[in-house]
């Protein structure tokens, strides 16, 4: 019972101490080793540190020209801006999420029996996702012309890949008991979808379509960039010519327009989860 | 000399530990006894400081442990180790890792932040672990052991910290009679044989009696018996549990 | 054995179970109507012209057909030479995107890893301390990638730097919040084991709240890993490094085959990316625990 007194366990139990010699070399050597690669790859990215240095420097500028924000006649534009990016948002979403019910159909083990079918589904909605909403805006902006609608398409396509793939996703992890009991009662094999599958997915349908729609809301306001409406072309364009004081009045406009729609809902979400769970 | 003056915790309208006075001279083994919720386990962890005192003093070696801050409280915390009845290891890290954390307020302290335990310390971790009889388990993990196991992992954490008391908050309360003596007798052999001043809530009065010389007893928060533990008769047993059937739960 | 119920009990509860049935009747026919009423609203707003749609519906056929690239079997490894005419420069631009995403993955999730355990409501090291690491997380995540990539260009300048550093902000900010209620679910019993031996605020962190949350601070980083591919792809749009600028370029141009050529480049990169983060996260998370220290 001696806690102070040194014994030779080293010598006894050496796997219980850092190793010695050549193998202490071996794993001190990683150290240098992992440092050198993450300086290679800040070099392959062209990083060096008089440029952070100078650009901290620049940032800092920057946000002192931003300070404070202005409230100027444009105020009412950005607003209406505002209103049409939540729309985009909205209407991307709402597109989306119906497409994606009957393709997710097609897409769920659970469901169609058709292998080939299935991984056609999958497959497509993979490279439907795989391409960012923005380069999709691109492509929409040269069919429809400029503007919002453009951006609605856009989400609405991008976004149909992603909910695809997690109501399909939800429709599997539906409970199979339960399924069974409907199918006992008799039910025909659109009815067991109907009353076995589909109630119990559709909650975590709506609260994932609401959750893209938080995310939607950040994409749409910068799809503008590319003149798919919303806040993005004036958050670009006031950028373009330093007009610094009003791009941090747009920023904060967004920042409220986000929280705000999170806040909301988040609470929509935790409502359908409980009513899903209780 | 450990010396509590006064002690007192509230919480919101109720009193956990109510204007408590006693001394506690060094190397003595003293059981805590009361009912769940007398207030046992909020006096040792004010001791430690893991729980702030609403008022009154805890006096050890000249100075009020209740006003220490910074510094200065985890030097004292490393002083005064705890042992929990569910035993507080972290279950992901080997059980010599979890040993060694008892050394984490011992300097150096800067290469410990990347998990660099000097030999020595090593060498006083796995000491501890022998004596415990723990040392062929160092390197697993500690959630892959039994409870009575992990208690003496924990143990053997309290004793690197070469602390001056040892504060035992319900220590065989999740085990089985066997491991139960086996860690009372633990604890009995560190007071004997390193001095170390030993405090420890029971709920059991058999275990009292059977390691520790002196027992304190709270009711409500408050002191109710202070003295050998071959004082504790069936009237003031009585006296201590309130009714008939608690006492008889505490044997 | 059939007991039946006084008739006045069951016209009362056939009232009852109409009058129900009505409230929750009007309850679906509010929201609909409310639904129908943000739709027009929306619909105004985002000028929505199905007429329009319908007559550009042709374009799609065609500017699908020209990114179409002309491959015969006869000619195909010069055809595909051809369409992929710069296709070693779009390898290095696409390599450059997929280090952009390594690197701003780690630097948002090393100071994500630090702020998790200044915000969690838990473990913070006092209340006013959490509540300001919480604000600076939301306002991080909320700000759109391209927003931060647009002024850090102005700011570095040209170049893969803006784009580390936009998504890496942005991935602060997203996996900030994630590890951060990770980490209000840490047992608490650890951390008062090791705040009892007199383990500082940092010591008890790395060694009680680190082992427990390290499988899911190692998930969440790979899943966040495969977002900021797809996020860096992009960057490039506003000067910010990678294949973003290749695909930009080529859309402005109106090349239509080299807009194919890099977009199939990248849903092969991605896809690559994605299924090597599974596996990754399948080890993590089927793995009992990490080796320990």
């Amino acid at each position: 019972m001696s806690a102070t007194k040194p014994t030779a366990w080293r010598a006894r139990r050496p796997e219980l101490y850092p190793p010695r010699g050549p193998a202490l070399w071996r794993r001190a050597a990683l150290v240098p080793l992992g440092l050198g690669l993450f300086l290679w790859g800040l070099h392959a990215l062209e990083v060096s540190p008089g440029q952070i240095y100078r650009g901290l420097g620049e940032l800092g500028r920057v946000f002192m020209l931003m300070m404070p924000p202005a409230i100027t006649e444009h105020v009412w534009q950005y607003l209406r801006a505002i209103g049409e990016t939540l729309a985009m948002a909205f209407l991307g979403t709402l597109i989306a999420s119906l497409l994606a019910v009957p393709l997710a159909l097609m897409g769920a083990r659970n469901v169609m029996p058709l292998g080939p079918v299935r991984l056609l589904v999958r497959r497509s909605s993979d490279v439907v996702r795989g391409i960012d909403s923005l380069v999709w805006a691109i492509f929409f902006v040269s069919v429809v012309g400029l503007g919002p609608f453009a951006g609605i398409l856009a989400i609405a396509v991008n976004d149909t890949g992603v909910l695809t793939k997690l109501f399909a996703e939800a429709m599997e992890n539906t409970d199979r008991e339960q399924v069974k009991g409907v199918r006992a009662t008799g039910a025909g094999r659109l009815q067991t979808i109907a009353f076995g599958i589909m109630p119990q997915a559709l909650p975590v349908l709506l609260a994932n379509s609401l959750y893209f729609l938080e995310s939607n809301l950040r994409s749409a306001t910068v799809l503008g960039v590319v003149g798919a409406g919303g806040i993005g072309f004036y958050l670009m364009d006031r950028m373009m010519i330093s007009a610094w004081r009003e791009v941090s009045l747009i920023v904060i406009l967004v920042l409220v327009t986000v929280i705000g729609l999170d806040t909301l809902s988040r609470a929509l979400r935790q409502r359908l989860i409980g009513s899903a769970r209780g | 000399m450990l010396e509590l003056r006064g002690l007192t915790r509230r919480f919101g309208d109720a009193t956990a530990v109510d204007n408590l006075s006693l001394a506690v001279a060094d190397g003595e083994m003293v059981a805590v006894l009361g009912r769940s919720g007398a207030g046992k386990s909020t006096l040792l962890n004010m001791i430690n400081r893991l729980i702030d005192p609403s008022g009154g003093e805890i006096l050890y070696g000249g100075r009020d442990i209740a006003r220490l801050r910074g510094a200065e409280l985890l030097a004292w915390r490393r002083q005064s180790a705890m042992i929990f009845q569910r035993f507080n290891l972290v279950g992901r890290l080997s059980v010599l890792t979890n040993v060694l954390t008892g050394r984490l307020n011992h300097p150096p302290r800067l290469p410990k932040l990347v998990g660099l335990f000097t030999d020595r310390e090593r060498d006083i971790a796995i000491d501890a672990l022998a004596a415990l009889g723990m040392e062929d388990h160092a390197l697993k993990r500690a959630d892959q052991l039994s409870g009575g196991q992990q208690q003496r992992v924990a143990i053997a954490r309290a004793l690197v910290q070469e602390p001056r008391i040892m504060l035992a908050d319900e220590p065989v309360a999740s085990l089985d009679p066997v491991n139960a003596q086996a860690v009372m007798e633990a604890l009995r052999r560190i007071n004997r044989e390193l001095g170390i001043t030993v405090l420890c809530n029971l709920h059991s009065v058999p275990l009292a009696q059977a390691w520790c010389d002196r027992a304190i007893a709270l009711s409500a928060g408050r002191l109710v018996y202070d003295g050998p533990v071959a004082g504790l008769d069936e009237p003031t047993l009585l006296g201590i549990y309130g009714s008939a059937a608690a006492l008889s739960e505490a044997h | 054995m059939h007991r039946t119920a006084p008739a006045g009990a069951r016209a009362a509860f056939a009232r009852a179970w109409a009058a129900q049935g009505r409230v929750r009747r009007r309850q679906w026919l509010v929201a609909a109507a409310l639904l129908l009423v943000l739709v027009a609203a929306a619909a105004w707003l985002g000028e929505v012209d199905l007429v329009l749609l319908w007559d550009r519906l042709p374009r799609f056929g065609s500017y699908f057909g020209r990114m179409v690239p002309d491959l015969a079997w006869a000619t195909l490894g010069e055809d595909l030479a051809h369409w992929y005419w710069k296709g070693w420069r779009w390898l290095a631009a696409l390599w450059q995107t997929v280090l952009i995403a390594i690197y701003a993955t780690i630097f948002g999730a090393v100071l994500a890893f630090g702020a998790s355990f200044l915000a969690a409501r838990n473990l913070t090291p006092a209340p006013w301390v959490g509540m300001v690491a919480r604000r600076v997380l939301e306002v991080a995540r909320t700000v759109p990638e391209l927003v931060f990539a647009v002024l850090f260009v102005y700011a570095f300048g040209i170049g893969p730097l803006a784009g580390v550093l936009a998504i890496g902000l942005h991935t602060f900010g997203a996996l900030g919040k994630l590890f951060g209620d990770a980490a209000e679910n840490a047992d608490p019993e650890p951390l008062r084991g090791l705040r009892a031996t007199g383990a500082g605020w940092v010591q008890t962190m790395l060694y009680g709240a680190t082992p427990q949350l390290a499988p899911d601070y190692l998930s969440y980083g790979l899943l966040r890993l495969e977002i900021n591919v797809r996020a860096a792809s992009i960057l490039g749009f506003v000067g910010a490094g990678g294949i973003g600028q290749e695909l930009y370029g080529a859309i402005k141009n109106f090349d239509h085959t080299d807009i194919s050529a890099i977009a199939l480049m990248l849903i092969g990169t991605v896809m690559l990316i994605d299924a090597l983060c599974a596996w990754a996260r399948g080890r993590v998370i089927g793995q009992d625990g990490l080796r320990a220290l």
